[in-house]
C-alpha cells in the first residue's frame, strides 16, 4: 500500500508525495511535523511531563503584567505590542503541555489584547480577537460586549445588535449589555431616520 | 386476405381513435399553457404600478440583449409549436370524421323486426301480414322511380330487411334463428376491427411503420433513458453538478471555525463549480472569479454572453450551497451566502453603502462622500438633499430614482411569537411554528406613521377551522411578490424572502432556510396624505416559519434568533431574538353541559372510562386526588357532546 506522503529518514520529516496537493492533508502533516520536531529537539531522554513549563509561565506572567501595566497607563500601542508578544511566547509552549491551561492563557491574553485594540481604536483587529474569544469561551458578558463595541465602531450596527441580544440570552439581567443594546437600537433608529 | 381482422379500409374508425389519443394529450397541455401565459403576463404588464418597477428600463445594453436572447416566449416556443401542430391535426381528424359517411345504419344496426315493420310488440299475425304488404308496396324496388342511384340502393336494402323481418315473425325457421342468434339468417360472423388502414400494416406503408417502430424502440427510447439517467447521475436534486456539490461539501468539512466568512470566501467557492467549466471549458476558477468581480463592479463592457450565462447560474449554486451549509448548521456561511446572492442580484460588491448604490442614476463618488447609509434615512430627506447625496443633477432622473426607491420594501417587525396550532401556549413535544407579523413600508414612510392604522384582528391568527387545518395558508394567500428591480442581473428575478432560525445557545441554524414568495406590498402605495388620515388601514404581512423538530420535553425558556432576509434588495434584514416559553397546557375550565350520561356498555361509556382511567394516573402524580372527579366530569361532558353532534 502506498501512502500519499513520504518520510525523510534524516530530517525525520514527513512530506506530501509529488503531484499531490491536498490542503487538508498538508495541514495535518504540518501538525505532525511540528510535533516530531518538538519531540526530537528535546535533550532529555524521557519526554517531558505535560505540566506547563515553569520558565515560559514566568516569562508570560511578566509580559502580561507589562501589557496590563501599559494599558493602565493608557499606552495602548505599547500594550498591544507587549500582549502580542505574550501571545507569541504562549505559542512556544510544547504541544504536549496541558491544553486546558494553554487555552485559558490564550483567552486571557486575547481578552487583554482585544481591550487594548479597542482603546487604540483598532476595531478590525479587536473584532477578530473578540470573534475568536466568542468561539472559545462563549459564556462571558465581556466578550459579547467586546465584539459589540468593535462592531458598533465599525458601523456594523445590525451585527452589534445581534451579538448583544445573544449575550442577553445567557445573562438576562446584565445591565451593561442591556444599556449597550439600547444604545445600538437608538443608533439604528437614527441611521434609518426614524428618530 | 386471410387475416382474421378487418382493417379500417374506409378510414372510418382510425381518425376517431387518433383524435381521442391526441386530445387526451393536447387539451390538458393547452389549458396548462394558457394558464401560465395568463398568470405570467400579469406582473410584466404593469411596468411601474407602485409595487414593482420594470428593471429592463435601466438594464445596461449587454444585459438587455442577453435577456432578450434567453427570454423564452410563452407562446412562440417548442411547446407552442407542438400545440399548434396538435390542434391542426385535431382539426384535420375532426374534418375527416365529419366528412366520412358512417356505413349505413340499416345494414349494421341491431335487427329488430318490430321496428322494421313499424308495428308494436305482440301484434297479431294478421295485422303483421297486412302491414308487411303495405310496406312492400311502398319500398318495392319496382315502385321506385325518380330517385338517385344512392337512394335506390338504400331503399332496396330496406326492402330486403323488411322481408327478413316479416319472415322472422311468421316463418318457423327464421323465427328460431332470430330467437337463438338475434338474426334471422342464423349465426353471424364475429369480426374484430383494427383502427388502422390496411395499407399501413400489409400494404406499401408497412416498411415505414416498421422503421418508425425500430427508431422508437431501438434509438429514441434508449437515448431518452440514457440522457435521463446520466442527468440524474451527475446532477443533484437541487440541480447542481455532483462535483460541485462535493466541492461545497469538502469546503464545509475543511472550514475552520476561527475563520471569518466573507462574500469573498463564497465567491472563491462558487468559482470552482463544475458548471462553469462546462459553460466555458477553457477558463480556470481564477478566470471565473475575474468574471464575478467584473460583474459585481458593474463593468459590463468586459462581459460576454457566456459570462452572463455564468452569472445567471449563480443563484442555483448558492441555493445548493446553502442547502449544504444549513445541514452543517453553519450560520455564518449560510448568512453570507445569502448576502452574496444579494450582491449578485444588484451587481454590487459588498459595501456599507449598497442600500443607496442599488438605486438607478446614482453617482458612487457622491454616495461615498455622504455619511448616509440607509435607504430609509435618504428618503426622508428633502429632495434637494437627496440629489446631493446621490449625485443626481436633473429632476427627471431624481423622480425615476425615487420611483424605484419607493418600490423597495422595508420591513418593520411588529410581532413575533411561537405558535402551536390549536393551543394558547407552546406545549412540550408539539409541532410549533414561528409567526412573524411585519409592516411593509417604503423608506420614506416612518414606523410611527403606522401607529393606530393596523386593525387589531390583523395581528391575531384567525380562529377558524380553516386556519386550524392549515395555519400556513394565510401566508400563501397573500399576493405574490412582483419581479424585483435587478437591472444588472442577466435574468428577471421574482422577489423572494428567506427565513431561518438560529439557536442562541450554540449559534447554529435549526433547519433548512424557508423561502417566501408571497407578501402584501400594498402599503408601499400609501401616500403621505393617506397616512395622515385616521381612517387609512395599513396591511400587515405574515411570515410563518415551520419548526421541524418537536418542542422540548421540559418546560422552560429556549432562546432563538430569527433572520428574515430579502434575496434581492439591500435593506435591513429582520434579525431579532425570540424566546420559546414551553409550558404545560393550562387546565381547561370546567364547563357543565346538561347532557345525560352515556349508556352503560356503549362505545362512549367505554371511551370515557378509558380516558378517565388514564387521566387519573397523571393526576395522582401531579396534585393528588382532589381534582379527579372534576376531570372525570369534564371528560364525560366532552364525550357526550360528540355523541350529541352525531345524533344531530
Amino acid at each position: 500500500m502506498s501512502l500519499p506522503f513520504d518520510y525523510n529518514n534524516e530530517t525525520k520529516q514527513v512530506s506530501l508525495s509529488e503531484g499531490i496537493t491536498d490542503e487538508a492533508l498538508l495541514e495535518e502533516i504540518n501538525q505532525l511535523n511540528r510535533l516530531i520536531k518538538d519531540l526530537t529537539s528535546i535533550t532529555t531522554e524521557v519526554p517531558e511531563s505535560p505540566e506547563p513549563s515553569l520558565q515560559i509561565t514566568n516569562m508570560l506572567k511578566k509580559m502580561i503584567a507589562g501589557g496590563v501595566e501599559s494599558l493602565k497607563k493608557k499606552q495602548f500601542k505599547d500594550a498591544v505590542t507587549k500582549l502580542t508578544l505574550a501571545l507569541e511566547i504562549q505559542h512556544r509552549r510544547t504541544n504536549w503541555e496541558h491544553f486546558g491551561v494553554q487555552l485559558s492563557e490564550t483567552n486571557g491574553i486575547l481578552q487583554a489584547r482585544c481591550d487594548a485594540y479597542i482603546m487604540n481604536k483598532q476595531y478590525i483587529e479587536a473584532y477578530a480577537d473578540a470573534d475568536m474569544l466568542l468561539s472559545t469561551q462563549v459564556n462571558t458578558v465581556d466578550n459579547f460586549l467586546r465584539k459589540a463595541i468593535a462592531e458598533l465602531n465599525l458601523g456594523k450596527l445590525q451585527e452589534a445588535k445581534v451579538d448583544l441580544e445573544r449575550g442577553l440570552c445567557f445573562h438576562e439581567n446584565d445591565k451593561r449589555l442591556a444599556d449597550h443594546l439600547g444604545l445600538v437600537n437608538h443608533a439604528i433608529a437614527v441611521e434609518n431616520g426614524e428618530a | 386476405m386471410n387475416s382474421k381482422y378487418s382493417y379500417d379500409e374506409h378510414s372510418t374508425t382510425w381518425p376517431v381513435f387518433a383524435l381521442a389519443l391526441l386530445s387526451v394529450a393536447t387539451v390538458p397541455l393547452t389549458i396548462q399553457t394558457l394558464v401560465t401565459v395568463f398568470s405570467s403576463s400579469k406582473p410584466t404588464t404593469g411596468t411601474s404600478d407602485g409595487v414593482s418597477y420594470d428593471d429592463d428600463k435601466h438594464a445596461p445594453e449587454p444585459v438587455k440583449k442577453y435577456r432578450k436572447k434567453t427570454q423564452k416566449s410563452h407562446i412562440f416556443n417548442k411547446k407552442g409549436f407542438f400545440l399548434l401542430l396538435a390542434w391542426l391535426a385535431i382539426g384535420f381528424f375532426s374534418f375527416k370524421i365529419y366528412s366520412t359517411e358512417a356505413p349505413s345504419d340499416v345494414s349494421s344496426g341491431v335487427f329488430d323486426p318490430y321496428e322494421l315493420l313499424e308495428i308494436g310488440f305482440g301484434t297479431s299475425e294478421k295485422e303483421i301480414k297486412s302491414h308487411y304488404k303495405k310496406l312492400t308496396i311502398k319500398y318495392h324496388p319496382d315502385k321506385i322511380r325518380n330517385k338517385s342511384e344512392e337512394e335506390k340502393k338504400e331503399l332496396e336494402e330496406r326492402f330486403v330487411l323488411i322481408t327478413k323481418a316479416y319472415k322472422a315473425l311468421t316463418d318457423e325457421t327464421t323465427r328460431e334463428n332470430f330467437e337463438k342468434y338475434g338474426h334471422p339468417d342464423g349465426p353471424q360472423e364475429t369480426s374484430h376491427g383494427i383502427a388502422l388502414p390496411k395499407a399501413l400494416i400489409e400494404g406499401a406503408l408497412s416498411p415505414v411503420l416498421l422503421a418508425i417502430y425500430i427508431t422508437l424502440i431501438g434509438l429514441v427510447l434508449p437515448y431518452l433513458v440514457n440522457s435521463w439517467w446520466t442527468k440524474t447521475k451527475s446532477y443533484t436534486k437541487k440541480g447542481v453538478h455532483n462535483e460541485t456539490a462535493t466541492m461545497f461539501l469538502e469546503n464545509m468539512l475543511n472550514f475552520k471555525p476561527s475563520e471569518i466568512v466573507t462574500v469573498d470566501t463564497i465567491l472563491q467557492w462558487l468559482s470552482e463549480a463544475k458548471e462553469f467549466e462546462l459553460i466555458k471549458p477553457s477558463s480556470t476558477s481564477d478566470d471565473i472569479l475575474q468574471v464575478f468581480r467584473a460583474y459585481l463592479s458593474r463593468s459590463n463592457a468586459k462581459l460576454s454572453d457566456s459570462d452572463y450565462e455564468v452569472i445567471a447560474l449563480v443563484p442555483t449554486l448558492i441555493n445548493a450551497l446553502v442547502d449544504i451549509s444549513a445541514t452543517f448548521r453553519n450560520t455564518d456561511i449560510t448568512n453570507t451566502a445569502f448576502e452574496t446572492l444579494k450582491s449578485f442580484s444588484q451587481a454590487l460588491l459588498p459595501s456599507i453603502k449598497n442600500e443607496l448604490l442599488q438605486l438607478p442614476n446614482v453617482d458612487p463618488a457622491a454616495v461615498a462622500k455622504s455619511p448616509i447609509v440607509r435607504l430609509s434615512k435618504l428618503m426622508k430627506l428633502p429632495k434637494e438633499e437627496i440629489k446631493k447625496v446621490l449625485g443626481i443633477t436633473s429632476d427627471a432622473k431624481l423622480q425615476e430614482t425615487l420611483d424605484v426607491a419607493s418600490t423597495i420594501p422595508i420591513m418593520n417587525l411588529v410581532k413575533s411569537e411561537f405558535k402551536v396550532t390549536g393551543e394558547k401556549v407552546v406545549t412540550p413535544q408539539s409541532n410549533a411554528h414561528i409567526s412573524v407579523k411585519v409592516i411593509v413600508k417604503t423608506g420614506a414612510q416612518k414606523n410611527s406613521d403606522f401607529r393606530g392604522k393596523i386593525a387589531p384582528e390583523d395581528m391575531e391568527e384567525p380562529d377558524s377551522f380553516e386556519y386550524l387545518k392549515d395555519p400556513f395558508k394565510i401566508v400563501s394567500e397573500q399576493p405574490e411578490l412582483p419581479t424585483a428591480y435587478t437591472p444588472y442581473f442577466p435574468a428577471q428575478r421574482q422577489a423572494k424572502y428567506v427565513a431561518f432560525i438560529v439557536v442562541q445557545k450554540d449559534g447554529k441554524i435549526t433547519d433548512s432556510p424557508v423561502f417566501f414568495h408571497n407578501l402584501d406590498l400594498s402599503n408601499l402605495l400609501l401616500t403621505e396624505e393617506e397616512l395622515k388620515l385616521e381612517s387609512t388601514d395599513a396591511k400587515v404581512g405574515t411570515f410563518k416559519i415551520p419548526f421541524a423538530q418537536p418542542t422540548p420535553t421540559e418546560p422552560g425558556k429556549y432562546q432563538f434568533r430569527v433572520i428574515i432576509k430579502s434575496l434581492d434588495y439591500f435593506t435591513p434584514d429582520l434579525d431579532f431574538p425570540l424566546v420559546m416559553t414551553v409550558e404545560e397546557p393550562p387546565r381547561v375550565e370546567e364547563i357543565s353541559y346538561d347532557i345525560p350520561e352515556a349508556e352503560e356498555g356503549s362505545l362512549a361509556d367505554t371511551m370515557a372510562q378509558l380516558k378517565a382511567g388514564k387521566l387519573t394516573e397523571i393526576d395522582e402524580e401531579e396534585e393528588g386526588d382532589d381534582d379527579e372527579s372534576d376531570l372525570e366530569e369534564e371528560d364525560w361532558s366532552d364525550i357526550n357532546t360528540d355523541t350529541e353532534d352525531e345524533d344531530a
